[in-house]
């Protein structure tokens, strides 16, 4: 006899996601948004190469180029190819926003993790750091960090995952706790076991799924503030094809040479919407009042 | 008289001002099944999870085999953790929806220790089939079980490092009348098998009195009454156990149609 009408009672949680997204039934928006998904995780790998001109090479015959069968998406001021730069920078933008939230969501599970197990002061003590980085908006602390390092990606990361981690760790903290009491950590506390055990064998692997939902939500945010944080000239140095730089260089073009800034805008438009789509389709998946859920 | 294996004596629990426990006191005696019985709110559960250690007992002893668990050592500790396994009320959320049913399984008598991994699998499977599973079922997850299997998969965990005493909360009042029985037979017969004490806490009459040889009955926190079945059942001195008693339905339907009359005459004349 098989019973499956527990939502949260289930084993893999990637097939579940991949048959609510592509089995029969699955709204078409999310479905879309998962290929647009892997497209783009795809060009952030291989983009580079791709890219049908050098995304570097100064050409000032072919400056300010408007789109057209040599280049697609047009040239900005330098006679740079917008497409070529698209794709070039895509890894700069996709995989350091993965990279970020990577980052951030080991930071605040493993700190998660240590403010459950703790006595109380120390919970206490770390919820209260968590905290006072809260209070200040994580835009805000990304800039001032990244001033205090050198600017180049590696401090924007180390930056950017600095200003997040503490929500995750917060959240992650209270579902934990929550995991903590349910019955079956119950049982496995009265027969003895550690609480370390408890933690890595009931506890975690149990908030995965949530801890999950929390990741990918954060993704598309982080992806709209890395280009941000580019665009206000902390980024990448230059001449690097970052999304957010590339809208800051076609500024001064806008009315005449409009692709310069409309392409960058338009992928970043499309990354955040699609990896939002995604991580509010994994929500739901994972939400047992939704109803839809298996 | 046996001896007596749990003793509890004046146990209180307050919850602030709530008082969920008022002295209450009770002794398990080995190899007897004992009732716990009262409303939803009466404490039952308070109890279990204060003899397990989930809660903390605000004032009041629990001694096992005369050691109070307050002044106990580490390894007196130990052995009362071992000797007394817990069997939950909800099936589909005591066991671990992430592990298979042999992690399950082996996970008590891994914390114990001392079972090589062949005697792990033989006290397994041997149990396995003495309680009606397979063994190709070690390899599932609780999601493929029905809710008396995952019961009976919950009763094996129990069973695996060999306890003296099962503390039963309300075991099988999550499950379909259908299957309760079965459930009860099983955890009646590996009481006699094995000869376990159990501590059985119900708010179902007819279910502790097919099941247990003595009740003690719980009314907002307060022991009510204690006594055999036969004395409890048959001259109740209590009025809430009257009350409870009541209650009960008559499976022939002729007699059950005599005891709503009585029972509303009953009540009209309290009015």
């Amino acid at each position: 006899m098989t019973i499956d009408n527990a939502p949260f009672d289930r084993v893999s949680f990637v097939g579940v996601l991949s048959r609510r997204l592509f089995g029969r039934g699955g709204p078409v928006v999310d479905r879309l948004a998962l290929v647009m998904v892997g497209i783009l995780l795809v060009l952030a790998v291989v983009g580079p190469w791709l890219a049908p001109h050098d995304p570097y090479a100064v050409d000032p015959i072919a400056s300010l180029e408007p789109p057209g069968a040599a280049y697609w998406l047009g040239t900005d001021d330098t006679g740079r190819d917008v497409l070529s730069r698209l794709l070039a920078g895509a890894p700069l933008t996709i995989l350091s926003a993965v990279a970020v939230v990577v980052g951030s969501t080991i930071i605040g599970v493993f700190v998660a993790s240590v403010a459950t197990l703790a006595p109380r002061w120390l919970d206490d003590a770390l919820m209260r750091c968590t905290e006072i980085f809260l209070s200040i908006p994580s835009l805000v602390l990304a800039l001032g960090l990244t001033a205090v390092l050198r600017p180049s990606l590696t401090s924007i990361i180390i930056a950017m995952v600095m200003a997040l981690w503490p929500a995750t760790a917060r959240i992650t903290r209270n579902i934990l706790r929550e995991t903590m009491t349910s019955a079956y950590v119950e049982a496995a506390k009265i027969m003895g076991v550690s609480r370390l055990r408890l933690m890595l064998r009931h506890a975690l692997p149990n908030s995965l799924d949530a801890i999950y939902v929390h990741a990918s939500m954060e993704l598309s945010g982080t992806i709209v503030m890395i280009s941000g944080l580019a665009f206000l000239g902390v980024g990448a140095p230059p001449p690097s094809a970052d999304w957010g730089s590339m809208i800051a260089q076609g500024q001064d073009f806008i009315t005449t040479a409009w692709w310069i800034s409309l392409f960058p805008g338009l992928a970043i438009t499309v990354a955040a919407l699609a990896f939002g789509l995604v991580g509010g389709a994994i929500r739901r998946i994972n939400d047992p009042t939704s109803g839809r859920a298996q | 008289m046996s001896e007596v294996l749990i003793e509890v004596a004046g146990l209180t629990k307050r919850f602030g001002i709530l008082s969920a426990l008022d002295n209450v006191s009770f002794e398990l005696r080995a190899g007897e099944v004992l009732g716990l019985v009262g409303e939803s709110g009466s404490g039952k559960s308070t109890v279990i999870r204060c003899l397990v250690g989930l809660a903390q007992q605000t004032s009041g002893r629990i001694a096992y085999r005369g050691i109070d668990l307050a002044a106990a050592t580490a390894a007196e500790r130990r052995q009362y953790r071992r000797d007394v396994q817990m069997i939950f009320q909800d099936p589909y959320s005591s066991l671990d929806p992430r592990m298979t049913v042999q992690q399950i399984l082996e996970e008590p008598m891994l914390v114990v220790g001392g079972f090589s991994a062949r005697q792990r699998q033989e006290r397994i499977l041997h149990l396995l089939h003495r309680l009606g599973l397979k063994e190709e079922h070690l390899s599932r997850y609780p999601k493929h079980f029905s809710g008396g299997q995952r019961q009976r998969i919950a009763i094996i965990r129990a069973l695996t490092v060999e306890p003296k005493v099962l503390l039963c909360d309300e075991p099988v009042s999550a499950l379909d009348v259908s299957v309760q029985a079965q459930v009860l037979n099983l955890l009646r017969d590996m009481q006699k098998e094995l000869g376990l004490t159990i501590l059985f806490v119900a708010h179902d009459l007819a279910v502790v009195k097919y099941l247990c040889s003595r009740v003690v009955v719980l009314h907002h926190g307060i022991v009510e009454e204690a006594g055999t079945v036969d004395e409890v059942y048959g001259a109740p001195k209590a009025a809430y156990t009257r009350e409870l008693l009541d209650a009960v339905a008559e499976p022939d339907p002729q007699a059950e149609r005599a005891r709503r009359a009585a029972r509303l005459k009953r009540l009209a004349a309290i009015r």
